[in-house]
């Protein structure tokens, strides 16, 4: 698609979003995802005039709905701020220094004052009806396979709370990710191509988590890409969280505009009037008339029962059912009806079906004076819901005469995308006044670039270099546990027991219930440089990290272990294997079984890693049959 | 280009508050408007909306490209009067209510004309024609007498005019004391005055300034209240406003939404901001009925205390008010409206002594929830036989506000005999069983 893109004056840019592991960014609890919800408390919210005196549009579009939101939470985890009952407590500084080191590793310089800004976000995905968000830095590039890319800002910023449902025209929301740091790390429009593009997130993922403190997982990280072709617009498509999927979206994007601006071209030569040679848009819309007759004997269970009004669209047959990207012009309408609340709309040129039947089409055709070429478009609302819609979707077509329009939209799991607002204008910022400005010092960005972490195939050659096989070194480079385990090693830990148990031993125990995530990383170090001196045994590693999470110091742990070496064990297996040697010359190898059944009974022996002991005794055993 | 240097003799005039500006940030071009500085950092608006101060050593090549837009009021709307509507006016006081942000500076400044009142809360205007009335523009903690009485003149002045009814934006930290002032001083209020506050500043969506007024506004279209109250959220959720009596209401948290609660008491009404319908919850017949001739008794003594009491307090503290010539005094006891003895009975002498000097001192309670008694406990009987007056149920705010106001338009024997008689809704007859409730 390379040359095609040129060809398209494709530009796109890419704002990723990376949440961070440090706490919230400005509340101080723990920020952990549950879904056990125990309260519940219910909001509106309200357009206020921003700073140029001006309504922002896209608070407008959700004020109209006059939607409620319900916001619920877990007592345990959630605070009076979330729910905007309290003012913000101060930044978190680890989060600020983490967004920092960030820009420092694709050279994007930091202002000197950072300010906390409140960006109006009224579609209730924050309790307060603004998100807090600040600038950290400008500038900068990264460079992807041997190409720089520019990096036009980074930001630090609140992540919002989850949507969990939507019903009879209230949102729910989960409060547990509302406030989690965000990085936004902001693109220049320099990607040429839609597989660029999933390179490019690619390799600011990796930057990010260099860090050591991104979280992981499903919904860590969001990708939100803006996509522009010549004659097009810029839409946002927000919300990509598959890496894969990126090239998808961005092409299918493409396509979407490009099939608009066919359609504009169609449109613009049917309605072409003979004078002006200019598309005549004037007779098109009916006045919307309610319609719900038609149906009162109607098979079609979701039609049944309900007010239905109808707008007549003047020699439109078949625009509706134009292909547009993945879907039809319809369904592009329908996402603008229900943005203004109703929920959806059907046309004639997907009628009948849905079980509402041809003579039914020919009620509504009558009912609302269509002819052979006319179109219609059926809502089923209250009257002033419909109209609202209505006049939402005599916009949309008459945009469609004229351009495509700027939006913002919803990435959908195949790829393609739907309408969610429109883009959002500028002036949606001013300071947050509950809270001081930041200074970020050159003495701060000194200590920040003194521990700046390598890059991540500088960190698998050194850790190689270090003693780890290929396949651990590949797990660490980006491993949160990378930054820890050079500073073991540097302290004198092994390297290859150190790696086996931060990436390995944790996992496990984790995935047997044992509660890791608390343990003190310090406590970690000392048992690793400890086993390093010998003073613990490598197989008592495992015993000693449960007996961490379950309180237990380092110090104490080890100065319990009675050391056991190697040539104690060998002591003892020699003397099970002489004390049984009829059986065990007998049985051969079959002899291991019960031989390791006395050798685990054996007091001293306690906490020795059975693995070890069966290998030994296989040798010892061995040795002895030759 | 402008030729290079930091000596460039326009640049302070280009650096101007306002001045739109495009410089090189370390190799990025950034544009913006100059807006106010506390250090020495050039702080930028930048056309990406986001504030930052840059070191003004890291800039180069600054231009100034010409004057910002004008920063500030949202467009307006002119009002026009609907017939068959009622008229309600807002008095503004200042505080967080009135509060809007200088998108610029990230100051605030306070605004009180009807036509920003329209554009923010367009349904008010459905619901009454609107008079905006400016009084003072104070955050509430510093108001004193002298705003009490100019509020209550507003207000009469209001009730001449013919107003339904009168909403007062104020302050939620004295909110207390003031709905407190204004029920003593209306006596026999003809018409509802429902003081608003908002916990939540108007320049966010979610302020909850909009649902106290506009239910504020309801209740005095769809009710024939008479009297003072304040109206404010019920609970965190945007669901229903309380009508709560004017002194039996407390600030009882320092942030939420549904801060002010009633104590020793219920609230008059909900209003449902949805459907605007009321609910009461008590008898509605003694709130609609007008008694007797609507007076405004606006005056008071200026020299009244509150003073808490408080383990190893000092007999010093209550010398101080006799010194001084105090001639009222609420004590805020422990308990049932304890004070300490003293060795050898000497607070209680002290207190003894103040009453003697001519000073009224009350007694009311910290535990704020219950009645005070004066003569459960030897001790408590040691304070009463002094002279100190009980105050019931009252709350301690609500009990210097009214000796304040008493002593203002009463004789001394006429004071002592009203503190602790209700006159206003201060004091309830009988302590409810539902006004203190635990956690369910």
């Amino acid at each position: 698609m390379q040359t095609d893109c040129q060809k398209l004056g494709f530009k796109c840019g890419l704002e990723v979003h990376q949440q961070l592991d440090t706490g919230k960014l400005f509340i101080r609890n723990k920020s952990v995802l549950s879904d056990e919800l125990n309260f519940t408390v219910e909001r509106k919210l309200r357009p206020v005039a921003s700073e140029l005196g001006e309504f922002d549009r896209a608070a407008i579009d959700a004020f109209r709905r006059g939607e409620t939101f319900h916001y619920s939470g877990n007592t345990e985890n959630i605070s009076l701020i979330e729910i905007d009952e309290e003012p913000p407590q101060p930044l978190n500084k680890t989060a600020l220094e983490t967004a920092l080191e960030i820009a420092l590793l694709c050279e994007s310089s930091p202002v000197s004052k950072a300010i906390v800004m409140r960006k109006t976000v009224i579609d209730g995905s924050n309790t307060s009806a603004f998100q807090r968000t600040m600038l950290v830095s400008l500038g900068g590039s990264l460079e992807v396979n041997g190409k720089k890319i520019g990096v036009e800002q980074i930001v630090l910023e609140e992540d919002a709370a989850r949507p969990i449902k939507k019903e009879h025209g209230m949102v729910h929301y989960n409060l547990d990710r509302l406030g989690i740091p965000l990085v936004e790390f902001t693109t220049a429009p320099d990607i040429k191509s839609p597989e660029e593009t999933a390179e490019v997130a690619g390799k600011i993922g990796e930057i990010m988590r260099l860090t050591g403190r991104t979280k992981r997982g499903k919904g860590t990280i969001r990708q939100d890409v803006n996509i522009s072709i010549a004659n097009g617009a810029r839409c946002e498509i927000k919300g990509c969280q598959e890496l894969e999927l990126l090239g998808t979206v961005v092409e299918k994007e493409v396509e979407r505009q490009l099939d608009l601006l066919e359609l504009k071209k169609k449109l613009c030569q049917s309605f072409a009037s003979q004078k002006t040679k200019q598309p005549d848009t004037q007779n098109i819309f009916g006045a919307p008339k309610e319609i719900s007759d038609a149906f009162a004997n109607t098979e079609a269970k979701f039609v049944r029962g309900k007010k239905w009004f109808g707008m007549r669209l003047k020699e439109m047959k078949g625009i509706l059912g134009t292909k547009v990207g993945a879907k039809r012009f319809g369904t592009e309408l329908s996402n603008c009806a229900k943005a203004a609340g109703v929920s959806g709309l059907l046309h004639r040129d997907e009628l009948p079906a849905y079980g509402i039947s041809e003579s039914e089409v020919e009620t509504v055709l009558n009912e609302l004076e269509c002819n052979k070429n006319d179109s219609f478009i059926i809502i089923a609302a209250e009257k002033e819901k419909a109209e609202r819609a209505f006049e939402e979707i005599k916009k949309r077509i008459l945009i469609a005469f004229e351009r495509v329009p700027e939006e913002t939209r919803g990435a959908l799991e195949d790829g393609s995308s739907e309408y969610q607002r429109p883009l959002a204008g500028e002036a949606r910022m001013y300071p947050e006044t509950d809270l001081h400005e930041e200074e970020i010092s050159e003495k701060l960005l000194k200590e920040i670039r003194k521990k700046l972490p390598k890059s991540a195939e500088q960190r698998k050659k050194h850790y190689i270099k270090s003693g780890l096989s290929e396949q651990l070194a590949e797990k660490m480079k980006l491993s949160n546990y990378a930054r820890f385990f050079e500073e073991a090693v540097e302290s004198g830990a092994n390297p290859k027991t150190s790696a086996a148990l931060l990436l390995e031993l944790l996992v496990e125990l984790k995935r047997e219930g044992i509660n890791t995530d608390e343990i003190n990383l310090k406590e970690i170090k000392e048992l690793l440089v400890a086993e390093a001196k010998e003073k613990i045994g490598k197989s008592h590693l495992r015993q000693a990290i449960i007996e961490l999470s379950r309180g237990k110091s380092a110090q104490e742990i080890i100065s319990g272990q009675k050391k056991i070496d190697e040539k104690e064990i060998g002591a003892k297996i020699r003397e099970v294997v002489e004390k049984n040697a009829a059986l065990v010359k007998a049985r051969g190898m079959d002899a291991i079984k019960p031989l390791m059944g006395d050798l685990m009974k054996d007091p001293a022996l306690r906490g020795t890693d059975g693995k070890m002991l069966s290998e030994l005794l296989k040798k010892e055993i061995g040795g002895n049959r030759q | 280009m402008k030729p290079k240097g930091p000596k460039n003799k326009n640049l302070k005039n280009d650096k101007k508050e306002g001045s739109l500006v495009r410089f090189n940030f370390e190799g990025k071009i950034v544009e913006g408007t100059v807006i106010p500085s506390r250090s020495k950092e050039l702080m930028i608006k930048m056309a990406s909306g986001y504030n930052a101060g840059f070191d003004p050593s890291k800039i180069k090549s600054l231009e100034k490209l010409g004057e910002s837009k004008s920063v500030g009021k949202p467009k307006t709307v002119s009002v026009p009067k609907k017939e068959g509507l009622s008229r309600i006016s807002i008095l503004h006081t200042g505080g967080t209510i009135a509060s809007r942000v200088n998108y610029a500076t990230g100051g605030v400044y306070a605004s009180f004309n009807v036509e920003d009142l329209v554009t923010m809360f367009p349904e008010l205007f459905d619901i009454a024609n609107i008079e905006s009335v400016f009084v003072s523009n104070m955050m509430s903690e510093d108001m004193t007498i002298k705003d009490y009485q100019k509020i209550a003149k507003a207000v009469e002045g209001e009730i001449k005019k013919g107003a339904r009814g009168i909403i007062i934006g104020h302050g939620t930290d004295t909110l207390g004391y003031s709905a407190a002032a204004l029920a003593f001083m209306l006596e026999n209020c003809p018409v509802p005055v429902l003081i608003v506050g908002a916990q939540r500043s108007s320049d966010r969506g979610s302020s909850d300034a909009g649902m106290n007024l506009i239910c504020a506004a309801a209740f005095i279209a769809k009710s024939d209240f008479k009297g003072v109250a304040v109206c404010m959220h019920n609970s965190t959720s945007d669901n229903d406003c309380a009508i709560l009596p004017a002194a039996k209401t407390r600030k009882m948290h320092t942030s939420r939404r549904d801060a002010f609660k009633a104590i020793n008491d219920t609230p008059i009404a909900l209003v449902n901001y949805r459907t605007k319908e009321i609910k009461w919850l008590k008898d509605k017949k003694s709130y609609v009925t007008q008694k007797e001739k609507f007076l405004l008794k606006d005056k008071f003594e200026e020299k009244v205390g509150i003073v808490k009491m408080y383990p190893g307090i000092s007999k010093k503290i209550i010398e101080f008010y006799m010194k001084e010539k105090y001639r009222g005094l609420i004590l805020e006891g422990t308990g049932l409206g304890h004070t300490p003895i003293g060795k050898n009975d000497e607070f209680v002498k002290e207190i003894a002594k103040l009453v003697e000097s001519g000073c009224v001192v009350g007694m009311t309670s910290q535990c704020i929830n219950g009645r005070v008694h004066p003569s459960v406990y030897t001790n408590l009987r040691k304070v009463a036989s002094t002279g100190v007056i009980y105050c019931e149920d009252m709350l301690p705010e609500t009990a210097f506000i009214k000796l304040s106001w008493l002593l203002g338009n009463y004789g001394k024997k006429e004071v002592e005999q009203k503190l602790n008689i209700n006159l206003r809704g201060e004091i309830t007859d009988f302590s409810r069983t539902d006004t203190y409730k635990p956690e369910m």
